[in-house]
């Protein structure tokens, strides 16, 4: 059984997010990338299925720029067998990425694809729902297990108040979240094995969508900023500030 | 002490100068090994040179004695009141005051964090290269005085190499200001690196101006592991050869890792087998992918000629920090386990592995302690840890102490190596400065001592034994 990976290239977790001074996006240029961290929880849970010998091959998918393959190449260094790079400059959003993953579905037959949660650019949390409704393939979103048996595959997801087991027919698609597993270190043998493997690229065309953005950005904005905190000299100031000021007591 | 303080607060006074109550006194009294404590008589913590001097030349006056102090990282009995003492604390003094990007110098006082500046100068695109473990409490004015050193010295030096301009206030209360930025500057005796390592016995420095590096592109950091301590000096040299931008280079025993993994249980095991010995590599490089990929090489190159058994390649700021975790914080461990008698001590780096050994043969002989050892393998600097175990008592584990040290400092003699590194003599190593530097040498400092403070009001007992 094949499984697909898609793993998004996102700023580095650890860097200061700055807002372009126009406010039509977040700075990019000279910033620290990384894989997106819920992508790298999917390519270890592939990777644990092909080491398990559930799974017979990991075929990672990641769409955008050329940077895109570094990203790729940690993907096949956490033990991906090979790549496939969908090579675009335009900024892809959500349902474009579902479409190209669904022609790369298509094409390559994965019983399952896994997918992180959400990016932690974007926080969109769409493009693992997305691909399923385009596929018609059921969907387990969220999840903090994933057992393969025969042609299902049982997942226990994290939902509010608790943990919810579903029981999903493959092939399918499994969203992670952060509890699925702890991501292997990149070692160095993996990596100089990688660098042998291959990346295929494709452009959105070959693959006949239409990756034009659908949604237009009208402004980004940073949050504003904490107010440093007051001391209060007694319960009955700090009573009276949290009912006039932070109105959050009647 | 009451006379003492209230004199000093009629000569001096100014709101929120002082603290009033003992009880707030704590922060102040114990350093970071919690092996060195003392009651201040009083804690002051101006906020401009002028306070600093004006409460020196009273306690000058006074005849009261003066313990300065900054962000109360040290670890040898430095920078805390033996007891009764004004402690003179320069955390307010935060300011970073200019930022000349064209020279790449910044001009800041004495109570700013490393990391606070660090921060700032990054916006600028620049770095400190000064970097240590303490970077959120340790502050600039503590660093010089004590020369500072920590992870980058390989490349960058130490405090005294990034020094341009230094001021001081001396124990009669005179300023001392050059704030000079100029790189080149031949003018007469330079005074400054007087103060530089000084731990507070000839003045408090105020302010400082400092150079900063442009930030590099990137930088590399990897975890390698090792078959054998043997081969660490072979490593440093084939990785001094073969890295160019080599920033840093720093080893760590095996028993650190296990107390890591002991105190915090979510640190993971490195790798898929136990070594007896690691190294954290790091090299600024430039950026992209063919720059991490010739650092792979690189690595895959130490790989194959059989001085490094595995390696990790940190991909990404997260694991870069994972990476540094297992050098930076098996001292927080190590405090969170016991007291420690801390020995910083370098000796020539072609001499660390037998070191090492002789040090762990050393420490067979005192039942109850545990041994960490870790440090930079790039300068020699050894840290050797003997860290009280949960049975052994707080009068055994003192009792133990002149034995050990003297052990140890007798093995760092024999080398030729420094029994001081980068902590400074403090209290703790008073008695062992003879074994890195002659009576000559010692008795000329003395001289200094008395001539720039001739009542001895400066963190008297520091260094040497107060007169």
């Amino acid at each position: 059984m094949k499984v697909m990976v898609a793993v998004k290239r996102t700023i580095d977790a650890n860097v200061k997010v700055r807002v372009k001074a126009d406010g039509s996006g977040v700075e990019t240029a000279n910033v620290k990338m990384a894989m997106n961290p819920f992508c790298e929880i999917a390519v270890e849970a592939a990777v644990r299925l092909r080491e398990a010998n559930v799974a017979t091959e990991v075929i990672a998918v990641s769409a955008g720029p050329q940077a895109a393959q570094e990203t790729l190449r940690s993907a096949l260094a956490i033990g991906a067998d090979r790549a496939i790079h969908v090579v675009t400059d335009v900024l892809l959003q959500p349902l474009a990425i579902a479409k190209l993953l669904k022609a790369v579905a298509l094409k390559e037959q994965p019983k399952l694809v896994i997918l992180g949660k959400q990016a932690i650019d974007d926080d969109n949390n769409q493009t693992g729902q997305m691909l399923a409704a385009l596929l018609d393939w059921p969907q387990a979103t969220f999840a903090s297990k994933l057992k393969i048996e025969g042609e299902g595959a049982e997942v226990t997801r994290e939902v509010d108040g608790g943990l919810e087991t579903v029981a999903i027919k493959l092939p399918a698609i499994v969203t992670t979240d952060l509890r699925l597993n702890e991501p292997r270190y990149a070692s160095l043998p993996n990596i100089m094995k990688a660098k042998k493997k291959t990346i295929d690229v494709l452009k959105p065309e070959d693959l006949g969508v239409d990756v034009t953005p659908r949604l237009k950005v009208l402004k980004v904005e940073e949050p504003a900023r904490r107010k440093g905190g007051v001391k209060v000299a007694d319960v009955a100031e700090l009573i009276n500030k949290l009912r006039s000021e932070a109105k959050v007591i009647g | 002490m009451d006379t003492a303080v209230s004199r000093l607060r009629t000569a001096l006074d100014g709101p929120g100068l002082y603290l009033d109550s003992p009880a707030d006194f704590a922060p102040y009294s114990t350093d970071w090994t919690r092996k060195f404590s003392g009651a201040p008589s009083l804690v002051a913590r101006p906020r401009s040179t002028e306070q600093v001097a004006k409460l020196l030349a009273a306690c000058d006056r006074h005849g009261l004695p003066v313990v300065p102090q900054c962000g109360n990282t040290g670890m040898v009995g430095g920078g805390v009141p033996r007891g009764g003492e004004v402690v003179i604390n320069l955390s307010r003094m935060n300011r970073i005051e200019s930022f000349d990007p064209i020279a790449g110098t910044v001009q800041v006082e004495a109570g700013v964090v490393l990391q606070t500046l660090n921060e700032a100068v990054a916006a600028e695109g620049f770095f400190m290269p000064v970097d240590l473990g303490a970077r959120g409490s340790c502050q600039i004015g503590g660093m010089i005085a004590t020369n500072a050193g920590g992870l980058r010295v390989l490349r960058y030096g130490h405090m005294r190499d990034q020094l341009r301009g230094l001021e001081v206030v001396l124990a009669d209360g005179t300023v001392l200001s050059n704030l000079n930025k100029l790189k080149k500057n031949n003018t007469g005796l330079d005074l400054k690196h007087l103060f530089v390592g000084s731990e507070g016995i000839l003045g408090i420095i105020t302010r400082a101006v400092l150079q900063v590096v442009p930030k590099p592109p990137s930088l590399e950091t990897a975890l390698l592991a090792l078959e054998e301590r043997r081969t660490l000096p072979a490593l440093l040299k084939n990785v001094r050869a073969s890295f160019r931008g080599l920033s840093s280079l720093e080893f760590i025993v095996r028993d650190a890792i296990d107390l890591l993994r002991e105190v915090d249980p979510g640190v993971r095991e490195p790798f898929k087998e136990i070594y007896p010995v690691y190294v954290v590599v790091e090299e600024e490089t430039g950026q992209g992918p063919v720059a991490r990929e010739e650092f792979a090489d690189r690595l895959d190159k130490l790989l194959s000629q059989g001085l490094v058994a595995d390696a990790i390649v940190a991909d990404s700021e997260t694991r870069t920090r994972e990476l540094w975790g297992y050098r930076e914080r098996p001292t927080e461990a190590i405090s969170r386990t016991g007291l420690t008698h801390k020995f910083d001590v370098t000796v020539p780096q072609g001499d660390i592995p037998r070191f090492c050994d002789e040090i762990e043969a050393m420490a067979k002989d005192y039942a109850g302690f545990r041994l960490f050892l870790y440090g930079h393998l790039g300068d020699g600097n050894v840290h050797v840890n003997m860290v009280q175990g949960r049975h052994l008592t707080k009068e055994a584990f003192y009792a133990a102490e002149k034995a050990i040290a003297d052990r140890v400092y007798g093995e760092v003699a024999a080398l030729g190596g420094s029994v001081s590194a980068e902590h400074g003599i403090g209290v703790m190593k008073r008695d062992y400065l003879g074994h890195s530097r002659s009576e000559a040498e010692i008795a000329t400092m003395r001289r200094l001592k008395a001539t720039l403070d001739p009542n001895g009001i400066l963190n008297p007992g520091v260094m040497f034994a107060a007169k």
